[in-house]
């Protein structure tokens, strides 16, 4: 098979895989041979049409798979055609497309088609090529394929600047009924020990500073949404959990998409809506001091529609409102609908350095369409309160027009003051 | 009084303005600015305004910039908006001067203050330009280009029309990026279409190796020989595969062309491999 059908193929079979970051690494240029460096936040190098960025060569080693996942489009008992990458073509792949400023690096996945040890070497003999004999400095993420020996997974980490074991599915109980060769153990063992073999590296670096980089960007995971019946708050629960116990960086939210029929599957794909709110709670999870806990309180078992989580959260709790903008947190600033991490910085700044007045506001950057009603400067509101079904009204989101597969700003540099 | 001051276009000259502004603690009256002509008229541009001169001759350091070395150790964050307050070219000169002023009188202090106009309009053109420099980071696709390579080897080029004047702070990313191949082949140039002209760099290994110390030559051209530079840049089988490769990620269940036009604007695909460069 040409070198050009094997790489539609097996990008073809990534694309279900939500990570595109290239974020959280700084490795500096080589010295004297080789290319490439990454940046903390990450580069986009293009966008599909479904918005996602594109940072990374995104590719299977293979699609060849001896596992039957029903939610996966490279199962076993699909019929397609199957191939596998040479490390060789690999290799030249991720250097000529760097070369050219396509992509920042390499994800690079596989279907399980031996031994996951002998899965696992395949893949990181890549990566391995790449590090030491080219010397790419580029980004380099590697899927850890669940089941491996620590012994391969750190290696593996060695060259890498992420990993990822994906979850998968919230439950359980849903992995043995879609996907029963999967077993949840491993894939959490697997997030143990990178967790553990990062806080390691970090705490012998202290020490030594030439301890060598364990996966630099950490490490994520992936949850398919819609493909079985668990609720927003399970999932949000999930996605909590991980981030606390395993130092995740990131957890992604898949949207199924049934590509074969199977009766253990809902014939409907969910909303990508629910990906999205899914996106917004996740981010108040780990820039805006939520809990799931709170988030899901107001929302119920699954987030609403109609609003974001941080306004229904708000609509949940106008007891905490109104917000003294001359006196407030950071932490209370960041619970008002509309104000981000950058608004409310440039408030506390404003507020040390001058005098905040409320026509300044807006032309500060600051969204006030919905902020107004949640705030108070010196004691006066900014906008009179409106009866609870009004407000939800008010604070209702245009019809979805499709914000974030990946996240509000994610992958893009945080633009401040020089 | 403060009379007006005299802004040539340069680098250089607005550099030396924001020290002079910072060191006062006063901003001028007026600023008297000499017309950027021939920029955009179609005729040759004029070096010493699209360019700093140290990037050209890294020995112009503190000749060149006057006090903007001073400038850069003791308010990095001011010079930093500096820099791209020249590259907006937005004429927020006037902006700039103020917030130098007020710099100098209340240190990082005015750097916080939003409820200052000249502040804000400076962070809005800041704000611009670092936003220009991070996309292109990203859509700058550089194709090998052997005609123009010093010694026969590939040039890599890559063809941009940036909103703002940042090819400087482009080549300064590529060359961390690039630059550390083996010294022979790293050579690449990027032309700025829309100026009308170009930066070719060909990095050299650092005796120190260090990457922030390495020697780069870089070389200007302009008019006739940037947009020849551009003109004859070519696709190649690389290309091809990396169309394919693009279509392959295409998820039709997922298509949403309302998000791909905002995080991908029309007015960069022109040159994108991928949407028809």
């Amino acid at each position: 098979m040409e070198l050009a059908e094997k790489l539609e193929l097996l990008a073809a079979g990534a694309r279900y895989d939500a990570s595109c970051a290239s974020s959280g690494s700084a490795r500096t240029p080589g010295r004297g041979r080789g290319i490439g460096q990454t940046v903390p936040a990450g580069v986009c190098h293009s966008f599909t049409g479904d918005g996602r960025c594109v940072s990374l060569l995104k590719v299977l080693y293979s699609n060849v798979c001896r596992l039957d996942c029903a939610y996966c489009p490279n199962r076993a008992s699909n019929d397609i055609r199957r191939c596998t990458f040479e490390p060789e073509e690999l290799v030249r792949l991720t250097l000529s497309f760097y070369r050219r400023n396509y992509i920042e690096g390499l994800f690079l996945s596989s279907g399980v088609f031996a031994d996951p040890d002998i899965v696992m070497e395949r893949i990181i003999e890549v990566a391995r090529i790449l590090r030491e004999r080219e010397g790419f400095g580029g980004y380099i993420h590697l899927k850890a394929i669940p089941g491996c020996g620590d012994r391969i997974l750190r290696r593996a980490g060695l060259y890498a600047d992420r990993l990822s074991a994906n979850i998968e599915l919230p439950t359980t109980a849903s992995l043995k009924r879609l996907a029963p060769e999967k077993s949840g153990t491993e894939i959490l063992t697997a997030m143990r020990f990178i967790g553990e073999a990062e806080a390691e590296e970090r705490e012998d670096r202290r020490r030594f500073a030439s301890t060598p980089r364990f996966a630099p960007a950490g490490q994520s995971t992936q949850i398919v949404v819609g493909a079985s019946p668990e609720d927003d708050r399970t999932i949000l629960g999930l996605a909590e959990s991980l981030y606390a116990r395993f130092r995740m960086r990131r957890v992604y939210y898949s949207a199924f998409v049934p590509v074969r029929p199977d009766p253990r599957l809902p014939r409907v794909a969910p909303p990508l809506l629910r990906e999205h709110r899914l996106y917004q709670a996740d981010w108040l999870l780990r820039f805006y001091g939520f809990r799931a806990s709170e988030i899901l309180e107001a929302a119920g078992p699954s987030l609403a529609e109609d609003i974001d989580p941080k306004s229904a959260w708000a609509l949940a709790h106008l007891e905490f409102f109104p917000v003294e903008l001359l006196s407030a947190a950071p932490s209370e600033l960041l619970r008002v609908p509309g104000l981000g991490a950058n608004s409310a910085r440039r408030i506390v700044e404003t507020r040390r350095c001058g005098v905040l007045r409320e026509e300044d506001l807006s032309r500060m950057g600051i969204v006030m369409k919905r902020a107004r009603y949640f705030l108070t400067l010196r004691g006066r509101r900014l906008a009179p309160v409106p009866p609870p079904a009004l407000l939800r009204h008010l604070l209702a989101e245009r019809p979805f027009c499709g914000a974030a597969a990946q996240g509000p700003g994610a992958g893009q540099l945080e633009f401040s003051f020089p | 009084m403060n009379a007006a001051w005299r802004h040539d276009g340069s680098f250089e000259s607005l550099i030396a303005l924001t020290e002079r502004a910072y060191r006062e603690g006063r901003a001028p009256d007026a600023i008297d600015t000499v017309e950027r002509g021939g920029l955009f008229g179609g005729t040759e541009a004029d070096p010493s305004i699209l360019i700093p001169r140290s990037l050209l001759s890294p020995s112009h350091t503190e000749e060149t910039e006057g006090g903007g070395a001073r400038l850069r150790i003791e308010a990095p964050r001011l010079y930093g908006a500096a820099a791209r307050a020249w590259m907006s070219e937005e004429g927020v000169e006037t902006a700039l001067l103020s917030v130098a002023a007020d710099y100098g009188k209340r240190g990082e202090a005015a750097l916080g203050d939003f409820s200052m106009a000249a502040l804000r309009t400076l962070v809005a053109a800041v704000r611009r330009v670092n936003r220009e420099i991070h996309r292109l980071e990203g859509f700058a696709r550089f194709s090998p280009h052997a005609r123009f390579s010093p010694h026969g080897d590939d040039l890599m080029v890559a063809v941009l029309e940036p909103d703002h004047n940042i090819l400087c702070a482009l080549l300064h990313f590529f060359v961390d990026r690039y630059a550390l191949a083996s010294p022979e082949g790293g050579a690449f140039a990027l032309v700025d279409a829309r100026r009308r002209y170009a930066l070719r760099a060909k990095p050299q290994a650092s005796p120190h190796g260090d990457s922030r110390g390495r020697d780069i030559s870089v070389e200007a051209l302009f008019g006739e020989d940037a947009t020849a530079l551009a003109a004859t840049a070519y696709g190649d089988e690389d290309a091809i595969l990396w169309k394919r490769y693009f279509s392959a990620t295409e998820n039709p269940a997922r298509s949403n062309p309302t998000l791909q036009r905002r995080l991908l604007p029309l007015r960069y695909r022109r040159h994108l491999t991928e949407t028809g460069g």
